[in-house]
């Protein structure tokens, strides 16, 4: 557990986050840079903070938690182009779409018209580069999450972590904070869990197979299915993809900044208050109500008496164990439609889903991402205001190819989702997204789906919105990140990909 | 009600695979053999294993080898070309869905997914314009790193070099300046939805397949 980075393995739960992108200026910089890494080692003597590790806590929550994360135009800097293409040759399948790099892959992800990658960056607020952002986004190397209690804190780590920047000779730091974004709570009814549309967040993370975390807390009722440990964790002995060694207990990351447009959002559910109710409308388009409470548990209303698992443990065919509610066989999506978010991202044992044969467990994604920019007030439409706020953070996953572009192109932005379709517009695209700004193909646009009856028996009713799906969510900026194992990290602050040769200090 | 189908989404597109790969020179038998092997591998597949055909979603294939130096037999034009000091394999067929569901769909079955490795062992992709030998989708690569399934996405990349077919091309669009008309009496009708709703067709066309007689068509009287 000491060679994996900690956040891959649990949430940390911090409610006060900073995420950061540093560049290494110059090649005058890159020996400084790699101090910075081998200054950042757990274990490491130098003072100054430390990269969290994976080992279980035992004296409680640490004062903070840190992780790091380098993309493939920092690598090329840190350990050599030549070292980057023996690894792209070697484990394609988990190296190669990170290698492309996130700008070249904004189709693919759907990250079209206002979200391309033209826009990135500077936009949300939080670019300190003194030039625009390039094009390529080759300027931006490392990416560091930073995890406190409170604001306080949040600066004072910070403040010490730029402090360990070396300089070069001549002066100058060996690395530049180009982005920063801070991350606090959305707290709804004192609950800090919500995210900016006001939906409860986080309730559905993967279960690792095998993490220590697990025998910390003797749980009996999770009927989330395992997930092999290799789908998180790079491994050397997966099934279906080779890895070097310098990967192992490593990771791959999306590190994405989303806008999230919550007036266009709550437009469009009150946008036929007499005939559906926007919480209604709200529920489908996610898969959820905005309490968390599934809507195949519980198909016209929030659940209150809802805890723990009870809001993970479901299934859209056949009951989990644990599963609350009069569960009914939601083949046909009346209950929970074929385009919810939660559905499309995880459409569990649903098997006529295109490519789901295993439960969804082969695509799962970690999910580290928190909101950032403060809560919606309608105050803000009357005053003309562009207030930015959204989520930042990883989206982690061994194989990109299988995990995070896999769910964006071909569940949540692609036609077809599922076959046989009984919907009326064709599943579309994930609401809560919303199409892309260029997208004119017709069910795209169209939401539909089917209303709650009370008669057991009656035959379906669709009901579709007035109004063509808007972009709800826009990408502002978008990262690969190769999370390194420790050892690789050691390997990195000495310019190889050779474990054996990195020597410990 | 039905109404004409004015809408048809990515998922129940039909497309068209057409690959001209590469052989070892005199390695054709070994192609033929492999795929005959192959058929009857499928022939003999245990009713115990999900039908794969709604995945495949494959409406037809076609796998033609032709010899380094020789033209296409039957016709008195060239016909196909292999690249100089090679053999070439000729697969053509029609699917359904994007390329990489579609080709993925096979990885399921591990009697293909050992035919397709065969395949790799007999490409010569030496001298091919453009192919650096780092580049992972070479099949040599693919072979050193662990096969196809564990390098699923440069297999695609190494299908697509060869595949002279656009596959985001949708049988029965009409796309100005497209390489090639493709058309489509059914568009939108998928493997799937045939074995879903035409009636019986899962005993009309069972999986695995049962030997099925032919009658002897006719092809017309040309010539001397």
């Amino acid at each position: 557990m000491d060679d994996i980075q900690g956040l891959i393995l649990r949430g940390y739960n911090y409610d006060f986050i900073k995420y950061i992108i540093l560049t290494i200026p110059n090649a005058d910089a890159i020996a400084g840079a790699q101090k910075f890494c081998a200054d950042l080692l757990p274990g490491s003597h130098t003072g100054g903070l430390k990269i969290t590790d994976a080992t279980p806590w035992v004296n409680g929550k640490p004062p903070y938690c840190l992780n790091i994360g380098f993309t493939i135009s920092g690598l090329n800097l840190l350990i050599g182009a030549d070292n980057c293409t023996s690894l792209n040759t070697n484990s394609s399948q988990v190296f190669n779409s990170f290698s492309g790099g996130a700008v070249n892959d904004w189709q693919y992800i759907g990250d079209s018209g206002t979200s391309e990658p033209q826009y990135w960056w500077k936009r949300s607020g939080g670019w300190l580069g003194s030039a625009d952002p390039l094009s390529d986004g080759s300027d931006l190397h490392i990416q560091l999450t930073l995890y406190t209690r409170n604001p306080a804190h949040r600066e004072e780590y910070y403040g010490k972590l730029l402090a360990m920047i070396p300089k070069t000779k001549g002066g100058a730091p060996c690395l530049k904070p180009v982005f920063v974004k801070d991350s606090d709570p959305v707290i709804v009814n004192g609950d800090p869990t919500y995210v900016h549309f006001d939906y409860k967040d986080s309730l559905s993370q993967p279960r690792i197979q095998t993490s220590p975390w697990n025998s910390l807390e003797v749980v009996t009722n999770d009927d989330r299915p395992k997930v092999p440990a290799d789908r998180f964790i790079i491994s050397t002995t997966a099934d279906d993809y080779s890895a070097d060694p310098f990967l192992k207990n490593g990771t791959f990351a999306a590190f994405r900044l989303l806008y999230q447009d919550v007036a266009g959002f709550e437009d469009f559910i009150n946008q036929d208050p007499t005939n559906v109710s926007p919480e209604l409308m709200a529920a489908k388009m996610c898969g959820r109500w905005r309490d968390g409470t599934p809507l195949v548990v519980s198909p016209d209303k929030m659940d209150p008496h809802l805890k723990g698992f009870d809001y993970t443990n479901f299934n859209y065919h056949s009951k989990t164990l644990h599963q609350k509610g009069d569960m009914v066989n939601d083949d046909d999506g009346l209950r929970c439609p074929y385009a919810a978010h939660i559905r499309r991202a995880n459409p569990r044992d649903d098997v006529q889903v295109t490519l789901n044969d295993d439960e969804a467990v082969k695509h799962r994604i970690l999910r580290r991402a928190t909101p950032y920019g403060p809560p919606y007030s309608k105050a803000e439409r009357l005053e003309g205001l562009q207030i930015q706020r959204g989520l930042v953070g990883l989206f982690i996953g061994a194989v990109l190819d299988d995990q995070f572009r896999f769910v964006m192109h071909s569940w949540l932005e692609h036609g077809s989702f599922r076959t046989p379709d009984n919907t009326p517009n064709q599943s579309g695209v994930d609401p809560i997204f919303g199409a892309q700004t260029d997208d004119t193909y017709p069910p795209d646009l169209e939401f539909a789906f089917a209303v709650p009856q009370t008669a057991i028996d009656a035959a379906p009713k669709y009901y579709t919105a007035p109004k063509s799906l808007q972009r709800y969510v826009r990408t502002d900026g978008s990262l690969y990140v190769f999370m390194p194992g420790i050892q690789a990290l050691r390997c990195i602050s000495q310019g190889t990909i050779t474990l054996q040769t990195a020597v410990i200090h | 009600m039905a109404s004409p189908i004015t809408n048809v989404p990515v998922g129940d597109e039909q497309h068209l695979l057409f690959l001209f790969v590469p052989i070892k020179k005199g390695m054709l038998g070994s192609a033929t053999k492999e795929v005959e092997h192959l058929k009857s591998l499928v022939r003999t597949h245990t009713a115990a294993v999900p039908d794969p055909r709604p995945a495949t979603g494959v409406h037809f294939f076609m796998i033609y080898p032709q010899a380094d130096g020789h033209a296409t037999p039957g016709i008195p034009v060239p016909g196909f070309q292999s690249m100089p000091g090679k053999d070439v394999l000729v697969v053509m067929s029609l699917y359904d869905n994007d390329f990489a569901p579609y080709i993925s769909a096979f990885f399921t079955i591990p009697e293909v997914v050992a035919g397709l490795t065969n395949l790799l062992h007999i490409m010569d992709e030496s001298g091919i314009p453009g192919l650096n030998p780092a580049d992972p989708s070479t099949a040599a690569n693919i072979l050193k790193n662990g096969g196809v399934v564990k390098n699923a996405s440069a297999f695609y990349c190494l299908l697509m070099r060869y595949n002279f077919a656009d596959p985001t091309l949708a049988a029965g669009s009409s796309t100005p300046g497209a390489k090639y008309v493709l058309g489509a009496t059914f568009p939108g009708l998928t493997v799937g939805k045939i074995l879903s709703h035409y009636p019986d067709a899962k005993t009309l066309w069972p999986f695995p397949p049962v030997a099925i007689n032919f009658q002897q068509s006719t092809a017309p009287k040309c010539g001397k």
